[in-house]
C-alpha cells in the first residue's frame, strides 16, 4: 500500500488509478493486472475462503443453540439473555475507528486489518445470532435489556395530578427484525472493508477511511439495536455525519464537497421532520422506548385525536424520506456518488439508506391507516419517479443511484401498503444485490478508469468475474423468477395488489409499482449491456481493463450468491411478522369516545386479543384498512398466512405480471442494446421534450435551488444587510455613546476629583507654608509664642472658670 | 500689725522674677544674659516650689485619709521620709539642675562662638522652616 502512495495520480477520477501496466503488489498477492486475472490462488482468496467457511461454522453452531469448543460446549442462547454479544458488536467497530484514527498509519499495512477484524468478528456474531433466531424459530422472539440512562424534572407541575418525569431509558433491543439488520449491516460492511483493501489501495489517507467506515458501522448498528427513539435519533445522526464524511473523503474535489454538504443538509431537513414526530410520541404518552409508545398509543394515550396520530406518524416518516431518499429529498442520494464506491455499496445503497425503511419498519404500529397510504404514495411515486431518470443516466453509478432511490421506493410503498414482511424482506434482498453491483461498478471503473457507460462495451471478456457477479444481481434487481429480488419485490407486488383491492386509493400506486418494475428491468440490463457487452467503445480505455484482484472480486462473488440464494429457505417470511397496530387500537378508542358509537366502543378491548388470522378480513375498527391488509402476518401464527382467496389470487396475478413487465423491460433492452434493433438517439429525438426532462432529472434540483436556495440566499443577504446595518448601527451608536459618557467621566474626573485631590493638597501646601513662618528658627520666637500660649491657656481657664462670677463682677455696679 | 508674710506674697515675688526672666530672655541678644534670664526663670520656680513647701500642708495634698502627719515626730519621716521637706529638696534639685544647665548651656554658647564668630541668639536660626 504505502509503497504504492507514490504515484496516485490526485482524485480527478473517482477511481485511485494505477499506473497501467505497472505489476501490482497488492493484497492479491502480486497478479498481473494487465492480463486476465485473478486467476490463481492468493493468499487474499485463502483468508476469503477461511472466512466463508468460519462464518457458515458460526452459522450452525448457532442454529444448533451450542458453540462446541474441543470437549466445552458453550449454550448459545447465551447471545440473547445478556447484553454483552450484542455490545461486542456493537463497540469493536467503535474501538476500531479509534485505533485508526490514532494509531492507523504506525501499524502495519495502516491498520486496515484493525477495522477488517473487528466488523469481521461482528459478523460472526452476528451469524450465530442468525442462526439462533432461525434454531429457536419463534416469530415473536424478544429480549430487552434496558437501564435508566436519564432521569431529568422529577417535581411536580401545580396542575399535573403526578410527578411529572423525563426518563431517558437506553437499552437493547433484540427481536428477529434486529438481528437480520445485524447480519445485513456487518456482513455487507466486512465484505466492502475487504473490497477496500484492493480498491483504496492507492489513497493516501487510506488508514482514515476504514477509521470512517468503522464509524460508519458502529452508528449503523446502534441504531438497529437500540430501543429507544431517543436513541435512534442520536444514531441517525451519527450515520449521518459518517455519510457526511465518507461522501467528501476526497473533499479536495469541489463536487464532492458539495454533495457532502448537499446530503447533510437535506437529510436534516427529514430529520426535523422525525424529531417532531419523536417529540410529538412523547409529549402524547410520555414514553421514548419502542414498546412504551406502542403500548400508551394502543391505550389512548392520542385520544380522540387521531389527526394528530395520523400527523405524528408522517412527520416520523419525514426522517425516512430524508434518508431513504423519497421524492422530494431524493437529491441527496445521486450526488452522494462522489464518495468512494465501497461508501456507496455500503452506505448509500445497502445499509444507512435503509435505515428509513427500517424506522419504518420499527414505528410500523403507530402508523395510522392514513399515514400509510401517504407512505405509500410517497414510496410507489418515489419508484416509477427515480426509474425514469434512471433511463437516461450514463454515468454507471448515477444508473445504480436512482435505482437505489427506486429500490427503497419499493420498500416504502410495500411498508405503506401493508406488505411489512415482504417490504422488509426487499431491504434484506436488495442489501446484497445492490452491494454486490455497486461494488461491480466499482471493480469496472477500477479497471476503466471512467464512469461513462458511453466509454464502456465488451468488457465481458475481461472482467468475467465482475460480468457474471453483476448479472446475477442485475436478474435480481430485474425481478426475474429464482431470484432473491423476484420473491421480495413479488411479495410486495401482491401485496400492494391485495391492497388496491381494498383501497381504490392506492391503485395508482399499484400501477406506479409494476411500470417501475418494467423500467427497473430495463434500465438494468442498458447498464449490463453497455458495460459488458457488443464492441468497446473505447478502445485505449478498453486495452488497460483488468480484473480486479482477488480482494476485491471475493466480495462480489458471496454478493452476487446471496443475490440468488438469500432468500432461499423460506426461514425470513416465517420469522418475520406484521406486529400488532396500537393505531388500530387508538382508533377503537377514539370510536369509543364518539358518542354515537356504542357497539364499536364494546368491540374495541377485545382487539387485541382476536388479532388472529380469522381476524384478516375486514376488522370493523377504525377505516379497516390496517387490519384488512394482507395482515394475515400479523395474526397470531405467521407460518400460516390465511390462505385469503383475494391474496392467493392478487399474488398469482402478481408474479404473471411481474414476470411479464420484467421480460418486456429485459427484452426491450436486449432489443435496444444488443441487438440495435431500435435506434434510442431516434426515440431521443422522437420524444426530445420527455428526453431533456428525464436527462435533467425533471430539474427537481434547479426547482429547488429557485424556490428553496434562492429565497433562502437572499433571506441571508437581507439578513446580513440588518445586520451590517441595524445591528452594527445600534453596536456602533451604543459604542458612540459609551465614547461620550466616557469623555464626560474622564473630563469629570480631571477637573472636579483631581480638582479636589489637587485642591486639598493644595490647602494643605499653603497652611503649611503660613503656619512655617512660625517656625523662625530663633528660640526667642518660640520662647515668645510659648509665653503667650500660656497666657492664653491660664487666662482663658480662668476665664471659663470664673466666668460667673466676672459677669457677676462686672454687672454689680 | 506688721503684715505677715503670706503664700501671695512669695508667688508675687516669684511671678515678678520670672517676668524679669522672660524679659531678659526675649529682649537680649547676648546669648549669655539669656542664660541669666533662665536662671532668673528657674529661681522664680524655686521660690514657688519653697514657698508651697511651707505654706502647703502635704497631708492635704496627699489624697482622701485626711489623717493629719506630725510634723514634729520621727516616725513619720520613717514612714514617708520627710514629707515636709519635698519642696526644698525639689529645690535643690532645681539648683544642681541649673549649675549642670548652665556648663552646658555654656558649653553650647561657646561652640556657637565659635562656628558663628559671636553669641547673637537672633543669628542662630538654623532650625527655620
Amino acid at each position: 500500500m504505502s509503497e504504492d502512495h507514490g504515484h496516485g495520480q490526485g482524485h480527478g477520477h473517482e477511481a485511485p488509478a494505477h499506473g497501467h501496466g505497472h505489476d501490482d503488489h497488492g493484497h492479491g498477492g502480486g497478479e498481473h493486472r494487465t492480463h486476465f486475472s485473478p486467476a490463481g490462488f492468493t493468499p487474499g482468496l485463502a483468508v476469503m475462503l477461511l472466512g466463508i467457511v468460519a462464518g457458515g461454522w458460526c452459522f450452525s453452531a448457532g442454529r444448533s443453540g451450542h458453540l462446541a469448543l474441543g470437549p466445552a460446549s458453550i449454550d448459545l442462547n447465551g447471545l440473547f439473555d445478556a447484553p454483552w454479544a450484542s455490545l461486542v458488536i456493537l463497540c469493536l467497530p467503535l474501538v476500531a475507528a479509534f485505533v485508526q484514527i490514532f494509531f492507523g498509519r504506525k501499524l502495519p499495512r495502516n491498520g486496515d486489518w484493525v477495522s477488517t477484524i473487528a466488523v469481521g468478528a461482528g459478523l460472526a456474531l452476528s451469524l450465530m445470532m442468525l442462526g439462533r433466531i432461525i434454531g429457536i424459530y419463534d416469530w415473536q422472539f424478544e429480549r430487552v435489556h434496558e437501564m435508566e440512562w436519564i432521569s431529568l424534572f422529577s417535581r411536580t407541575f401545580p396542575g399535573a395530578q403526578d410527578v411529572v418525569t423525563f426518563r431517558v431509558p437506553m437499552g437493547i433491543l433484540i427481536d428477529n427484525v434486529t438481528v437480520i439488520m445485524l447480519v445485513v449491516v456487518t456482513l455487507v460492511s466486512t465484505l466492502v472493508h475487504i473490497y477496500s483493501i484492493g480498491y483504496m489501495a492507492d489513497d493516501p489517507r487510506y488508514s482514515r477511511f476504514f477509521a470512517y467506515l468503522s464509524i460508519f458501522t458502529f452508528s449503523m448498528l446502534g441504531l438497529v439495536l437500540c430501543n429507544n427513539v431517543f436513541a435512534l435519533y442520536m444514531f441517525w445522526e451519527l450515520v449521518g455525519l459518517s455519510s457526511y464524511l465518507l461522501i467528501g473523503f476526497w473533499f479536495e474535489k469541489k463536487s464532492a464537497a458539495d454533495a457532502q454538504k448537499k446530503a447533510f443538509l437535506v437529510n436534516r431537513v427529514g430529520d426535523i421532520g422525525m424529531f417532531l414526530g419523536i417529540l410529538t410520541f412523547f409529549l402524547m404518552t410520555g414514553e421514548l422506548t419502542y414498546k412504551g409508545i406502542f403500548g400508551s398509543v394502543a391505550n389512548g394515550a392520542f385520544g380522540a385525536q387521531m389527526g394528530l396520530l395520523t400527523a405524528a406518524g408522517v412527520l416520523l416518516f419525514m426522517g425516512a424520506v430524508g434518508k431513504s431518499a423519497q421524492f422530494p429529498l431524493h437529491i441527496w442520494l445521486p450526488d452522494a456518488m462522489e464518495g468512494p464506491t465501497p461508501v456507496s455499496a455500503l452506505i448509500h445503497a445497502a445499509t444507512m439508506v435503509a435505515a428509513g425503511v427500517y424506522l419504518v419498519t420499527r414505528m410500523y404500529p403507530v402508523f395510522t391507516p392514513n399515514a400509510l397510504i401517504v407512505i405509500a404514495w410517497f414510496g410507489g411515486f418515489t419508484a416509477i419517479f427515480a426509474a425514469t431518470i434512471a433511463l437516461c443516466a450514463n454515468d454507471i453509478k448515477k444508473v445504480l443511484a436512482y435505482s437505489t432511490v427506486s429500490q427503497l421506493g419499493y420498500m416504502i410503498m410495500g411498508l405503506g401498503a401493508g406488505a411489512y414482511t415482504n417490504g422488509f424482506f426487499h431491504l434484506w434482498t436488495h442489501a446484497f444485490f445492490k452491494a454486490c453491483l455497486f461494488l461491480g461498478s466499482g471493480s469496472v471503473i477500477h479497471a476503466v478508469v471512467t464512469q461513462d457507460m458511453r466509454e464502456m462495451g465488451g468488457l465481458r471478456r475481461k472482467m468475467p468475474i465482475t460480468f457474471w457477479t453483476m448479472l446475477l444481481s442485475t436478474l435480481a434487481i430485474a425481478g426475474v423468477p429464482f431470484t432473491s429480488g423476484f420473491t421480495s419485490k413479488d411479495g410486495i407486488l401482491g401485496d400492494l395488489l391485495f391492497a388496491a383491492h381494498e383501497h381504490p386509493a392506492l391503485w395508482p400506486v399499484v400501477i406506479f409499482a409494476f411500470a417501475g418494475a418494467g423500467l427497473t428491468a430495463f434500465y438494468m440490463f442498458r447498464l449490463i449491456f453497455m458495460t459488458f457487452t457488443g464492441e468497446p467503445r473505447a478502445k485505449e480505455k478498453f486495452e488497460h481493463a483488468h480484473e480486479s484482484p482477488w480482494v476485491m472480486a471475493a466480495p462480489l462473488v458471496i454478493l452476487g450468491s446471496l443475490a440468488i440464494l438469500s432468500d432461499k429457505g423460506g426461514w425470513f417470511q416465517e420469522l418475520v411478522g406484521k406486529p400488532e397496530s396500537a393505531a388500530a387500537a387508538a382508533i377503537a378508542h377514539a370510536e369509543a369516545m364518539k358518542p354515537g358509537a356504542k357497539p364499536h366502543a364494546e368491540k374495541a378491548p377485545g382487539h387485541e386479543g382476536d388479532a388472529g388470522p380469522s381476524h384478516a378480513k375486514a376488522p370493523d375498527v377504525g377505516s379497516g384498512y390496517v387490519g384488512s391488509l394482507p395482515v394475515a402476518h400479523a395474526g397470531a401464527n405467521p407460518y400460516h398466512p390465511p390462505h385469503s382467496e383475494e391474496l392467493h389470487h392478487a399474488h398469482s396475478a402478481a408474479m404473471v405480471l411481474s414476470i411479464l413487465v420484467a421480460g418486456l423491460g429485459i427484452g426491450l433492452s436486449f432489443f435496444t442494446y444488443q441487438k440495435k434493433l431500435i435506434d434510442p438517439a431516434k426515440i431521443a429525438a422522437a420524444a426530445a421534450p420527455v428526453h431533456r426532462l428525464l436527462l435533467n432529472k425533471y430539474w427537481i434540483d434547479e426547482f429547488f435551488h429557485e424556490t428553496l436556495v434562492k429565497p433562502a440566499l437572499s433571506i441571508s443577504r437581507a439578513c446580513s444587510r440588518f445586520d451590517l446595518k441595524v445591528v452594527d448601527g445600534f453596536v456602533n451608536l451604543w459604542g458612540k455613546a459609551t465614547e461620550v459618557w466616557s469623555w464626560i467621566a474622564g473630563t469629570f474626573d480631571q477637573k472636579v476629583v483631581d480638582g479636589a485631590v489637587n485642591g486639598t493638597a493644595d490647602v494643605v501646601m499653603s497652611a503649611g507654608a503660613a503656619l512655617s513662618r512660625f517656625q523662625t528658627g530663633r528660640l526667642k520666637t518660640y520662647l515668645a509664642w510659648a509665653v503667650a500660649g500660656l497666657v492664653i491657656l491660664t487666662g482663658g481657664f480662668h476665664l471659663v472658670t470664673h466666668w460667673a462670677q466676672i459677669v457677676e463682677h462686672l454687672t454689680r455696679k | 500689725m506688721m503684715p505677715v508674710a503670706s503664700l501671695e506674697w512669695f508667688l508675687m515675688i516669684a511671678a515678678f522674677l520670672f517676668a524679669c526672666g522672660i524679659y531678659t530672655i526675649l529682649t537680649r541678644k547676648n546669648a549669655v544674659s539669656v542664660l541669666m534670664g533662665v536662671e532668673l526663670v528657674l529661681n522664680s520656680a524655686n521660690i514657688n516650689l519653697v514657698a508651697f513647701a511651707r505654706f502647703v500642708k502635704p497631708a492635704a495634698s496627699l489624697g482622701p485619709q485626711s489623717v493629719p502627719i506630725p510634723m514634729e515626730s520621727g516616725a513619720a519621716a520613717v514612714i514617708y521620709g520627710a514629707p515636709w521637706a519635698s519642696g526644698h529638696v525639689f529645690a535643690a534639685f532645681v539648683i544642681i539642675l541649673a549649675a549642670a544647665e548652665a556648663a552646658v548651656a555654656l558649653g553650647i554658647i561657646l561652640g556657637i562662638y565659635r562656628s558663628m564668630g559671636g553669641v547673637d541668639v537672633d543669628e542662630v536660626s538654623a532650625l527655620k522652616g
